[in-house]
């Protein structure tokens, strides 16, 4: 038990492991991150591409040569702690606690990381002026309006999604800028201005002469064919809807279609385009003990340095 | 021309003209500083600072956004840094090589800003870099920076010197300047970053190459300081450290935005 305990307070063991994980980050950033595995197989030579793929280096945070040296590095954070901790009580040696203070706000840094990985929730989506969403937590938000401000030489200059949110038809916010730097907090869920776009709208008549709609980005499957609307397109004064047909995971044609034309047994009977917001909503539980951590850390760092101030080296 | 595009010009021209009693004291026997470089490098660091709040006035936020501006406050901050060092230091004379060392890393910085590869168009910020935390961020990295930049030149010195008592004094100087430096590049890089880009994206990390590069620039000094505090090695080996520590802190800030794709791309 003690050869263990000493094992894992030596610093040599610390210096080690930061310089296995300084090797393996620096040659995951040669390689591009989370993308699929066609991907590399594409973009690499045969035995580079496995490799890439064995080591995980192409999904670096969640492999094990990222997280097995880290795990390895908290144990021996957290016996280091202890054992400075314990040892100067016993030698009643001064009191300089910014060390300790800096070792476990990496602790608590490295639980807040581990909490984001498991319980961090994400969600993108699009708004128009009057479009309602429900967010988690029992939210409603809807959009008052959107409105994209540009510099004079055309540069972006602020995206500004007004919105109002209540909670079970009671008002929480109304009117709320929500702008890229300037999120909107309800507790620990909050909302990001994250892009903007335009987005189509085709109104679809089925055999039935029941309605439906189809938005960029979505798809509709009439008998064996899956119309995906990916994009609209403007010619002059024309809007039209650039629709491809996918047969099981294959592509079979891809066409532009304008008002009156069919989509299978569909008929489309109205076109519009509509500017929209891009907003993501993100519920991360793990935020609040990094920011303790940093905080803790800061902390730890000025005392260290107001410790060590005159002290000739 | 353009009042910032001047000050700086002027400013450039001081951190060169500085450059001149260093070298005399350098060359001359007897180990003594000279009396005036290091004012004339405030004087440089002020007008540098001065170019800084002409344009930080004209967009209507401090101007740190761009590669140009990032270069000018960089070569300002190090100034400031040397003058700083060169006063508060008990043995000036110990410290001649590392300052001279930063006024040549300082005019290079600015010599690549004046490059007509870095455009100097005074523009306003895209709507992700309207954030104070940013500016934070990036005027304490730079800060820290310098600090690691003068650490850097002292190792050089340790590597080159032969005479042991200087190597102590060399010794000391490069931990003086990574110890300073360390926190507060800390602060600017890791931590008012961290809290900018939840702020901005939502997520306070997301390994993107610049942002793995600061961490791993921040674990070779964290080695630095943990093989010298507790391991008791000084010297060499921590010379190495610091020579590979702002090669990445170099690589961090102008490499990787040529080099690897990401999200401080806009760095360019």
């Amino acid at each position: 038990m003690k050869a263990i305990f000493k094992f894992f307070r030596s610093v040599k063991l610390a210096i080690v492991l930061l310089l296995i994980i300084i090797v393996f980050a620096i040659l995951s950033t040669l390689v591009e991150q989370g993308k699929g595995e066609a991907f590399y197989r594409q973009a690499y030579q045969p035995t580079l591409a496995n490799l890439v793929l064995a080591s995980g280096l192409a999904n670096f945070s969640s492999s094990l040569i990222f997280k097995v040296p880290l795990i390895l590095f908290v144990i021996n954070l957290g016996t280091c702690a202890v054992d400075r901790l314990v040892s100067r009580a016993r030698r009643g040696a001064a009191r300089r606690y910014g060390p300790d203070l800096i070792h476990v706000s990496l602790l608590v840094l490295c639980i807040g990381a581990e909490v984001t990985t498991s319980m961090r929730q994400q969600q993108y989506f699009t708004m128009g002026p009057g479009d309602a969403v429900a967010l988690p937590g029992g939210y409603k938000m809807s959009l008052v309006a959107f409105d994209f401000q540009k510099y004079d030489d055309g540069r972006p200059k602020a995206w500004i999604s007004t919105v109002d949110v209540s909670l079970a038809d009671k008002s929480v916010r109304s009117g709320y800028a929500i702008e890229v730097n300037h999120p909107l907090s309800l507790g620990i869920l909050k909302v990001y201005q994250s892009s903007y776009g335009t987005e189509g709208m085709l109104h679809l008549t089925g055999p039935d002469g029941a309605g439906s709609d189809l938005s960029t980005g979505k798809s509709i499957t009439i008998g064996d064919t899956e119309f995906y609307f990916a994009e609209t397109k403007r010619i002059g004064n024309d809007i039209k809807a650039v629709i491809e047909e996918w047969k099981g995971q294959a592509m079979t044609a891809s066409h532009e279609a304008s008002n009156g034309d069919a989509l299978g047994s569909y008929r489309i009977n109205g076109l519009l385009e509509r500017q929209v917001t891009g907003l993501t909503a993100v519920r991360d539980p793990g935020f609040i003990p990094v920011l303790a951590a940093l905080i803790i850390g800061t902390f730890g760092m000025a005392l260290t340095t107001l410790q060590k101030k005159g002290k000739q080296i | 021309m353009m009042a910032d595009i001047v000050l700086a010009w002027l400013g450039f021209a001081l951190i060169g003209l500085s450059a001149i009693p260093q070298i005399v004291f350098l060359i001359r026997k007897g180990g003594k500083s000279d009396p005036i470089s290091h004012f004339m490098l405030l004087g440089a660091s002020l007008l540098l600072f001065a170019a800084i709040i002409v344009r930080s006035i004209q967009i209507g936020f401090p101007a740190v956004t761009n590669t140009y501006e990032a270069l000018v406050f960089f070569s300002a901050a190090l100034c400031l840094v040397a003058f700083i060092l060169r006063t508060a230091s008990k043995n000036p004379s110990a410290l001649r090589f590392s300052i001279f060392g930063g006024t040549i890393i300082a005019f290079a910085l600015i010599m690549i800003s004046s490059s007509p590869l870095v455009p100097k168009a005074i523009q306003p910020p895209i709507p992700a870099l309207k954030s104070l935390w940013l500016v934070l961020h990036v005027t304490l990295a730079f800060v820290g920076e310098s600090f690691f930049a003068v650490g850097f030149v002292a190792a050089i010195n340790y590597m080159l010197s032969k005479d042991e008592e200087k190597r102590k004094e060399i010794d000391r100087i490069m931990y003086t300047t990574i110890i300073i430096g360390y926190p507060i590049f800390t602060a600017g890089a890791l931590i008012f970053g961290a809290i900018w880009a939840e702020a901005a994206w939502g997520s306070y990390w997301s390994w993107d190459p610049k942002e793995t590069w600061a961490l791993v620039t921040w674990l070779v000094y964290t080695a630095f300081l943990h093989s010298r505090l507790v391991m008791k090695l000084k010297g060499r080996i921590s010379a190495i450290f610091s020579i590979v520590g702002f090669i990445f802190t170099i690589f961090t800030f102008a490499g990787v935005n040529y080099l690897l794709a990401g999200l401080h791309s806009y760095g360019r």
